[in-house]
């Protein structure tokens, strides 16, 4: 016990965890570069990742090591557990160390706040165009399955939501069951894949398989992951364990394309339902209305000057004007508010206006910011310790020798 | 055998340093060719004082000609002076950027004679039936006037049917010379049309010439002009053939200098974009402006200059004050012209050159200092390196602190300012160190990282060929984050790097036990790389988590493991590892030196090599130069291989001495201490 103790406590297993941790950032780093940020942070940092193929290159060729490594998250986690049991627990508590406990306090607080806001973040972009007003906004990468009664066609009741954690993970090959509550059926879900376009089968070339006239057709998997639209094939399995029909769903896609693939219906006890794959929708707890959307470039360039955007957020029937622009955002009700994109540029002048506002939920979203503040002062607090020794030491003196 | 190590390090050292600066120097400066245009005469240096600060906008921002001219040459020529020669027998005379461009707006068939053109790969002129010189060579607009359309049609056919990410590196070659020969063309273009002014067909068709008339005159009939074009179309009538004639010389001069100069402040207060002479024209001829005589008087005042004889430069000087004194008027009372003398007087007084003379006079000093140390002489000089390097400094300082006023903005906001402020805050840190050591070892260390620095800076700034002063894109755009985020992130590079170069004068030292096995100086490097890390781990921390929180404010993530992000956070990893070991015994005094140095692989990978990935949203500083970045971590690799051998074989020295002293019975295995 008292081995385990020591090993879980001490400074070996700090330094191996902090070689591993900053091994993996620096090959992470690089193979973002052709993998895309989202995949390589899914590899190496994401909790589902107990181990990782570090891609390693090898100095002046294009060979790539494949090394085997711990998975990133669960790095940092020991590496929590390490800091509490020895730099919290066991290190010794006096005035002179006040400044690395403030310090691996501050640290420890911080690698939380990441652990939070990778559990509870919520992302999404609202985009409005000048007049329009929203009330929510749509995830950047998490997809949503959403099921919807219909009434003479009509959606009436609640939105049954199956979330992103249901369908991670999910491969070309797999047959995965989805389990819808409080509704008569559940979906069978086959034929995932990352980035799709759903195409009329005549005239398009893939092998996947055809249905009502239509096929998934593959796309490149895109570096950045918010560009990706998932698709996959599904089918209704009813209470009495029988499957309906096979029929297509897929994500629209990003952007203002028009000709989106309609949400699919399936009866089940003689009731409809409306069934579609969706980008999650994050609701907002108040409109917001976009009066103005400003984008200014330097004089005779195409350098942004400034994006800004003149909302009014309209709560109990009041509406309050804000301006949200770069490095200024707004912050209400538990979410911020940030500006994300703009249209246009000097050369679309007369074009419609919109702004894209990037929502995000965050319960940690300070927590940085004060962990900041205590490191701050802990390392200072030490280092003007050791200063202070280091200029009374008699090394500063050469010797006579 | 320590004096021999001595001297060899020495000689090592010192070819190593001449073979650095020389490689740097020939890679900023032109070639020895001196080029032959018949006739060339030098520019008047007061002619020139009085075009430097010529206030032009470019950029985004208002600027002095200068300034324009010198990074329109360093993109174009790759350098900033040139040298010609008027005649066979003359001596060679140094075109700088003002007069090169003086040239092509007043002189252009001298200008289009120079070799103003840099093309790095041959065979780029091949692909526009252009004969070429060597495969990386400068050519003239004369050079590849034959070139020219199938030049234009190339590019645009590679602009067209590519993504940039998917052209060769030859197609990037030719659409990068396209543009340049472009650039080139509307620089030729600004004044030709007030010099040549139109050409009038004669109404009598037996007259024997046709007569040429001023362009601002034909401006000044631009209503009666348009009474013609609307009677004609009203009759439903061709324009007549004069004035058909007129217009389209008209459309021609303003198109041709609509976009290499925008020199004229515009008659809206509220509006920040300047003219140029082509919009001045065409503004007035299409009624889209209510300042008709000042473009008039404007356009006029260009035709008074271009018309003058360049040979009598008092002449050209009195039309062009006429110009100028006018523009200035107008700039001042709009506010912008608050910084522009002080830029001119910055590129004037070359205040980095300065900087490197004293860094250079200062690593000569500090090589005399080391190899007579312990001498009066050896403190001499040392008094010698602390007063260049400090005057050094000063010089690195004054700049930085110009730029900031000129720019008013915090001093770092893109790469070529780290690299300054790094070569300020290296010293700075360094300087401290010394005080606190005072074993002039990293006193010596200063003027030389100052060199390389310096150089860093100016080979930079040739490659890039950016203006480096305009403003920054709208996320950047805090000048309270600019201030903390970036500067302390900085700092947190040069303290790393400081760190790193004292280690290494560690390893040399204990290596070739060139400091006599003094326990003393070792445990006063070690401390002293101790106390760097230390620091290198608060500025870049807090640097990093400054820069999170900015990112939190700007992007709404506080971590998005962006390339620059992760670099910062290596470097605050590596000094934890390094702290830890040390805490843990797992690190003695090699292994905190060696694991120092690998610091540096860290920082220049954070500093540099994250910007050769060509990802990330701090997109204020991709670089090309991916083979000097492998140089340096090959120079960083060398010093620590040699720095283990040199522990191995110290090691093993002890162990066997200590079995030579101790009775064979009482051995044990060797132990190898880090």
């Amino acid at each position: 016990m008292q081995r385990l103790w020591k090993f879980f406590s001490g400074f070996g297993l700090a330094t191996t965890l902090l070689v591993i941790l900053g091994i993996q950032t620096w090959l992470a780093t690089l193979e973002m570069v052709d993998a895309g940020l989202l995949a390589t942070l899914q590899k190496y940092f994401h909790w589902s990742s107990w181990y990782v193929l570090a891609k390693a290159p090898v100095f002046g060729s294009d060979l790539k090591l494949i090394i085997p490594m711990p998975g990133g998250y669960w790095v940092c986690a020991l590496l929590m557990v390490n800091m509490i049991l020895g730099g919290l627990i066991r290190a010794r508590k006096g005035w002179k160390t006040i400044g690395v406990l403030m310090s691996h306090f501050a640290i420890i607080f911080m690698i939380a706040a990441g652990g939070v806001a990778q559990v509870f973040e919520k992302r999404g972009v609202m985009i409005l165009f000048e007049g329009d007003q929203s009330d929510y906004a749509v995830s950047l990468t998490d997809p949503t399955i959403e099921v919807l009664e219909l009434d003479g066609g009509q959606a009436t009741g609640m939105v049954t939501v199956v979330g992103e954690p249901e369908l991670r993970g999910l491969e070309p090959s797999d047959v995965r069951r989805v389990i819808l509550p409080d509704q008569p059926f559940d979906l069978e879900l086959t034929g995932w894949l990352p980035n799709v376009a759903v195409r009329p089968a005549s005239g398009s070339q893939s092998s996947n398989p055809v249905v009502d006239g239509w096929r998934l057709l593959d796309l490149p998997v895109e570096k950045e992951g918010e560009l990706n639209s998932p698709g996959c094939y599904a089918r209704a399995i009813f209470a009495d364990g029988s499957k309906g029909d096979a029929f297509i769903m897929a994500v629209p896609p990003s952007g203002f394309i028009k000709g989106t693939f309609p949400p699919q219906v399936v009866e089940a006890e003689g009731r409809r339902f409306a069934v579609r794959l969706a980008k999650e929708t994050i609701p907002v707890p108040f409109p917001i209305q976009l009066d103005d959307a400003i984008a200014e470039y330097f004089p005779n360039s195409m350098k942004p000057k400034s994006f800004m955007s003149k909302i009014q957020r309209i709560e109990d029937g009041e509406q309050i004007k804000v301006d949200i622009s770069m490095n200024e955002p707004m912050r209400r009700g538990g979410f911020t508010f940030f500006q994300r994109t703009m249209s246009g540029g000097p050369q679309a002048a007369g074009a419609p206006e919109y702004s894209g506002l990037e929502v995000v939920s965050n319960p940690a979203d300070k927590w940085p910011e004060y962990s900041l503040y205590m490191v701050a002062v802990g390392l200072f607090i030490h280092f003007v310790t050791k200063l202070w020794i280091f200029l009374l030491g008699s090394s500063r003196k050469p010797s006579k020798a | 055998m320590n004096k021999i190590a001595r001297w060899i390090l020495l000689v090592l050292g010192l070819l190593a340093f001449a073979y650095v600066v020389s490689k740097s120097y020939r890679d900023a400066n032109p070639p020895k060719e001196v080029t032959l245009i018949e006739g060339y005469v030098p520019w008047d240096e007061e002619t020139l004082l009085l075009a430097e600060d010529l206030p032009v906008q470019d950029g985004g921002r208002i600027k002095p000609l200068t300034s324009y001219a010198g990074f329109t040459m360093l993109r174009l020529y790759g350098a900033r002076s040139m040298a010609v020669r008027g005649s066979d027998e003359a001596d060679p005379i140094r075109i700088k950027p003002l007069a090169w461009m003086m040239d092509a707006f007043f002189r252009p068939q001298f200008s289009m004679q120079q070799p103003s053109f840099r093309v790095d790969n041959s065979e780029v002129l091949m692909a526009i039936g252009v004969e070429p010189g060597e495969r990386r060579d400068r050519y003239s607009y004369q050079d590849l006037e034959d070139g020219r359309d199938r030049l234009f049609e190339l590019a645009a056919t590679y602009g067209q049917s590519k993504e940039a990410g998917d052209r060769t590196a030859l197609e990037n070659q030719v659409m990068a010379l396209a543009q340049n020969v472009q650039s080139y063309e509307h620089l030729l273009g600004v004044f030709s049309p007030a010099r040549s002014g139109i050409e009038m067909l004669s109404l009598d068709p037996t007259a024997p010439t046709n007569q040429r008339t001023d362009l601002s005159s034909v401006m000044a009939t631009a209503p009666v002009i348009r009474d013609v074009l609307q009677q004609s179309q009203g009759q439903g009538q061709p324009i007549p053939t004069h004035v058909q004639h007129m217009l389209q010389q008209v459309l021609d001069g303003a198109n041709s200098s609509k976009f290499g100069l925008f020199l004229f402040p515009p008659p809206d207060e509220e509006d920040e974009t300047w003219l140029s002479p082509g919009q001045r024209v065409w503004n007035v001829m299409t009624q889209q402006t209510r300042d008709v005589e000042g473009s008039i008087k404007d356009i006029a005042r260009m035709e008074a200059v271009a018309r003058v004889d360049t040979s009598d430069q008092e002449e050209f000087r009195k039309a062009f004050t006429t110009l100028k004194s006018d523009i200035v008027e107008k700039a001042e009372n709009r506010g912008e012209y608050r910084a522009i003398t002080m830029e001119a007087a910055y590129y004037h007084w070359n205040w980095f050159l300065w900087a490197l003379a004293f860094f250079l006079i200062g690593t000569l000093l500090a090589i005399g200092m080391w190899m007579g140390a312990g001498s009066l002489g050896s403190r001499i000089l040392g008094y010698g390196v602390w007063a260049t390097t400090l005057t050094g400094w000063v010089f690195v300082v004054i700049p930085i602190v110009k730029r900031c006023i000129i720019m008013q903005r915090p001093p770092i906001g893109n790469l070529y300012d780290t690299v300054i402020f790094i070569t300020a805050s290296v010293i700075l840190l360094g300087a401290l160190v010394e005080l606190m050591t005072r074993r002039r070892i990293v006193l010596g260390l200063l003027p030389i990282m100052g060199t390389f620095l310096i150089l860093l800076a100016r080979l930079f700034e040739v490659g890039d060929a950016k203006d480096h002063m305009d403003p920054l894109v709208a996320v950047l755009r805090s000048n309270y984050w600019l201030m903390v985020h970036v500067v302390t992130i900085t700092l947190g590079y040069a303290a790393g790097l400081v760190t790193a170069v004292i280690s290494m004068v560690y390893v040399m030292l204990r290596g070739l036990r060139l400091d006599n096995g003094d326990k003393s100086l070792r445990r006063s490097l070690t401390r002293s790389v101790y106390g760097m890390v230390c620091l290198t781990l608060f500025l870049s921390l807090i640097g990093t988590v400054l820069g999170g929180v900015w990112a939190n404010d700007s992007w709404g993530r506080f971590w998005g493991w962006d390339p620059k992000e992760n670099g910062a956070l290596l470097i605050v990893l590596a000094t934890l590892v390094i702290l830890h070991a040390r805490l843990g015994g797992f690190l003695r005094e090699w292994g905190i030196h060696l694991a120092s140095i690998s610091l540096a692989a860290i920082v220049i990978f954070s500093w540099w090599g994250v910007n050769l990935l060509g990802v990330g949203l701090h997109n204020y500083g991709f670089a090309e130069g991916g083979g000097y970045i492998n140089a340096v971590y090959a120079v960083i690799g060398a010093f620590i291989l040699f720095g283990i051998v040199a522990m191995i074989v110290e090691k093993v020295g002890e162990a066997n001495r200590r079995l030579e002293k101790k009775p064979s019975a009482e051995l044990g295995e060797p132990t190898m201490d880090l």
